[in-house]
């Protein structure tokens, strides 16, 4: 244990005296390492340790939130008292700490302490050897092995007690691709909630030939031409477009203070009737997946959107207790330095039907977007953003040349009732959300959809 | 803190030579909305950053835990990092300049005397200033503190420290109009509590919403564009690697093999001022220990240098230009060098534009290996010499050089934490209805 039962109960029962009725004492000790690979050589390889704890207290929907990395006694119940004197009401009952209940849900194989650098190394050196030869125009490549091991422990005054391993592996490879005028780049960037074993999974070749694949297709193509047209987005990491044009606007951060576009609309048709999605943090070692929510809870799957209909929003307990709804067990955060919030973890679009043949059928002139980068949104107004990383003009029907620099802009309450194909093969995508509480891994994904219209950006004619 | 045991023990396992930055970061964060105080946050922690030179090779080490006995195994990380290294550059850790330009101004003793109370008050004044006024449906006001300080302390002697502190205060609103939802933000960051203005906040953040009420898209086509000064710095911003002499060593920049050519127009001037005082990002030295320096990277349209940490100023042959951060190399207040005219001037000269006042997605939709970006963007529409309608939901698209070479005027405007004034780009693709 980081910080023992017996001061954590202490902590509480400190912290408890002056009248709020919420206590969460979040406690971590984390580890992550990465080693890179850039023409040819290893040019880093380090790792790096947090270890600290955050303290919450709240009264109704106030709180007061400290983090320290100072873990003592002295330091921890200094923290408990300065935060208490927020608060002059009479002392709320306090539930002593039960059992300790540990994740188990997902299994880990090779943790990243068993990992050694030269195993990391040699993952890289087999993406980046597979980028380079994929052709003479890859000029240059590089390869990044990530992995963190974050153990934490949550104790709160209503007696709850958990404790959560979470372990990440993830590989990034990138090439650029040079005819000596232009140079163009094509990313991958594949992980999973677990050890070493990823690479049972992904095969570090194939990743980085994939990724000088693109970067050789953008090299070749055009400047993506500017308007309002239909589009096909692949599936896989894809869903970002879900993600943005409706996730973050569905997080209690932005509905529970009544400035997201999809306030109040619970039961009420937001999408159109083929459009089903959830956000599923139980997905066995996936990235946006977790034992525990950062305020304790057991990880659920939430089903959000069920035939175009708002089933759920995505809630923590403090969120909640604004919108008086219960918490979805939604609370995540980057670390203990700062305070945890709702959040997506694993949030995908439900397959259909439809075949890209069929999705195709009446596209005159369109673009398909085949891999897709990252974006962001405004949820009060629901304008969002991505870029297209690998696209394509659709001409008459078919997939015809590539372009390239494309972004998508949209408002997420029309785009949403705009989607009006749904493919079969649901694929998800890896990667890091940034909001409110931090940084933090998510899956995004879809399998291929159809939007009617969206406004394509390009410099192209 | 002392960290003599460490360096006798790094020294005694073969580290050559060893540097720690020991450095601490404390926040505190008010939030307001619903006209009342919602949270109250702080935050502290410290860092111990090692890295030493071993066979050659540099190892390095971060961590939140580094009491006497931890010392052992940051040793042992340092020397593992340095053994898994292949790359032959040649590194160092640097004996200090002669001596460090002074800047005072990074850290106001008076802002951490201000009562918690004092702070809170503030932040709900400004938030009921914003509420009060028509259609606003929500008002939020948020105050941040930061106390920071950074030792860099090495085994050559050397043992600099600087300090510094801020604050930043910020109103946000939404305003609902005839069935139209829009938002409004500004914030003002300084160490002086007392330049806080809640009317100027207030005021501005209002005004923001409440002229982009009816935003719509424009025509897909080219447009003279007008970026303000928080556009403009987050462009420039977002391609600052492209200057970094390693992006170039690594085949990563476009401006490879560009030293003494035309990158841009006449007007363009690119400076990195570290001395900035009204930037809470301006600093002595850096993580390297060199003293950082004010220097022109592209003046009158033409590129002058790259920017270099020491192991990538011995690859150049050139000496460290003081941008030696992390494991790499980056600006610390890099920005246009501000022109003559107003930017009521540039307007008034412009009889069809857009001024771009807003963008999104620089994280993503920007691509600084290839120099493309296309970026979501709202403003209004530039008629006549007037400021109009309000535009939403467009993008703007080209490559930072093609940016650079258009540019036809830069104002003589710098705005609070932005360092950049605005620029008038003579064309550019947009892509709307």
């Amino acid at each position: 244990m980081i910080v023992s039962k017996k001061l954590m109960q202490e902590v509480i029962n400190l912290s408890a005296k002056t009248g709020c009725d919420y206590v969460e004492l979040f406690v971590e000790d984390t580890e992550e390492n990465w080693l890179s690979v850039m023409g040819g050589e290893v040019d880093r390889a380090s790792s790096s340790r947090i270890r600290g704890a955050s303290l919450r207290l709240a009264l109704g929907d106030f709180y007061v939130f400290g983090s320290t990395d100072k873990i003592d006694r002295a330091s921890l119940l200094k923290l408990a008292f300065d935060l208490s004197q927020s608060f002059h009401d009479s002392p709320k009952p306090v539930t002593s700490l039960g059992a300790l209940k540990k994740g188990k849900h997902h299994h880990i194989d090779i943790y990243p302490e068993d990992v050694t650098y030269e195993m990391r190394k040699d993952i890289c050196l087999r993406s980046y050897n597979a980028s380079k030869s994929y052709s003479s125009e890859i000029v240059q490549a590089f390869s990044r092995y990530n992995d963190s091991h974050q153990s934490v422990v949550i104790g709160k005054m209503d007696g709850r007690f958990v404790s959560d391993e979470r372990i990440y592996t993830r590989l990034f490879c990138g090439a650029i691709a040079s005819d000596g005028k232009s140079q163009e780049t094509g990313f991958t960037g594949p992980g999973r909630m677990m050890g070493y074993e990823l690479f049972k999974l992904i095969s570090p070749e194939k990743e980085g030939e994939e990724a000088a694949r693109m970067a050789s297709v953008n090299l070749h193509a055009a400047p993506c031409p500017s308007g309002v047209m239909p589009v096909i987005i692949n599936n896989g990491f894809g869903g970002v477009i879900f993600h943005e044009s409706c996730g973050h606007a569905l997080e209690a951060t932005s509905v529970g203070r009544g400035v997201s576009i999809f306030t109040n609309k619970l039961g009420k048709q937001i999408a159109n009737s083929c459009l089903s999605a959830v956000d599923d943090g139980t997905i066995e070692n996936a990235w946006g997946s977790e034992n525990f929510d950062d305020e304790g809870y057991p990880q659920i799957k939430r089903e959000l959107i069920k035939n175009g209909i708002l089933t759920s929003y995505m809630i923590d307990e403090i969120g909640g207790r604004k919108m008086k709804i219960n918490s979805t067990h939604s609370s995540r955060t980057e670390s203990y330095k700062i305070c945890p919030t709702s959040r997506m973890s694993n949030t995908y679009i439900v397959p259909g039907k439809a075949t890209l043949d069929e999705m195709l059928k009446g596209i005159k002139y369109g673009l398909y977007a085949k891999s897709l980068g990252g974006g962001s949104v405004v949820p009060a107004t629901g304008d969002f953003n991505f870029a297209v990383t690998e696209g394509y003009m659709i001409r008459n029907g078919k997939i015809a040349e590539a372009v390239k620099g494309a972004s998508l802009v949209g408002n997420g309450a029309e785009i949403l009732m705009n989607i009006d194909m749904i493919g079969k093969e649901l694929d998800l995508g890896q990667g890091m959300c940034g909001s409110v509480s931090g940084s933090i891994p998510v899956n995004v994904g879809q399998p291929p959809i159809r939007i009617q219209k969206i406004t394509v950006g390009g410099k192209g004619a | 803190m002392n960290f003599n045991k460490l360096f006798s023990l790094a020294l005694e396992k073969g580290i050559t030579d060893f540097q720690v930055i020991y450095s601490g970061e404390g926040n505190t964060s008010i939030t307001v909305y619903d006209s009342k105080l919602q949270s109250f946050e702080t935050s502290y922690s410290e860092t111990l950053a090692a890295k030493g030179i071993y066979n050659g090779k540099m190892g390095t080490y971060i961590t939140e835990v580094f009491s006497t006995k931890d010392f052992p195994s940051i040793v042992d990380h340092v020397i593992e990092s340095a053994k898994t290294i292949t790359s032959k550059d040649e590194v160092f850790i640097y004996e200090g300049d002669a001596k460090y330009k002074k800047l005072p101004f990074l850290y106001n003793k008076f802002l951490g005397e201000i009562k918690v109370e004092d702070k809170i008050k503030m932040a709900l004044n400004l938030a009921s200033m914003m509420s009060k006024r028509d259609n606003v449906t929500y008002a939020e006001a948020d105050y941040n503190e930061s106390n920071d300080f950074r030792y860099i302390i090495n085994s050559k002697g050397l043992k600099l420290k600087v300090q510094n502190n801020g604050a930043s205060l910020s109103a946000s609103c939404v305003v609902l109009k005839d069935g139209d939802t829009r938002t409004g933000y500004e914030t003002y960051v300084s160490n002086d509590f007392s330049k806080f203005d809640l009317e100027y906040l207030a005021n501005t953040a209002y005004s923001n919403a409440l002229s982009s009420v009816g935003a719509k898209p424009v025509k897909s086509k080219n447009y003279m564009i007008l970026l303000n000064e928080s556009v403009t710095s987050t462009i420039l911003e977002s391609f600052e690697s492209i200057f970094s002499s390693e992006a170039v060593y690594k085949n990563l920049s476009v401006l490879k093999g560009k030293i003494g050519e035309v990158i841009g127009s006449k007007k363009v001037t690119l400076v990195d001022d570290p001395f900035l005082k009204t930037s809470l990002s301006s600093m002595p030295f850096d993580n390297e220990g060199v003293g950082t320096q004010y220097k022109e990277i592209v003046k009158n349209g033409v590129l002058q240098e790259y920017i270099y940490n020491l192991k990538m100023a011995k690859i150049f042959n050139k000496k460290s230009t003081g941008n030696g951060f992390g494991s790499g190399i980056s600006f610390i207040n890099f920005h246009f060098k501000p022109g003559r005219k107003t930017k009521e001037e540039i307007i008034s000269k412009i009889k069809n534009g857009l001024y771009i006042t807003d963008v999104q997605g620089s994280s993503s939709s920007i691509d600084s290996i290839s120099g493309s970006f296309s970026l979501q963007s709202s403003g209004y529409v530039i008629k006549d010499g007037k400021v109009s309608d309000p535009v939403a939901l467009i993008t703007i698209s080209s490559d930072i050089i093609n940016l650079l070479k258009n540019v036809s005027e830069v104002s003589n405007t710098l705005k609070n934490g932005d360092d950049s004034p605005a620029i008038l780009i003579k064309k550019m693709s947009v892509g709307g209805m």
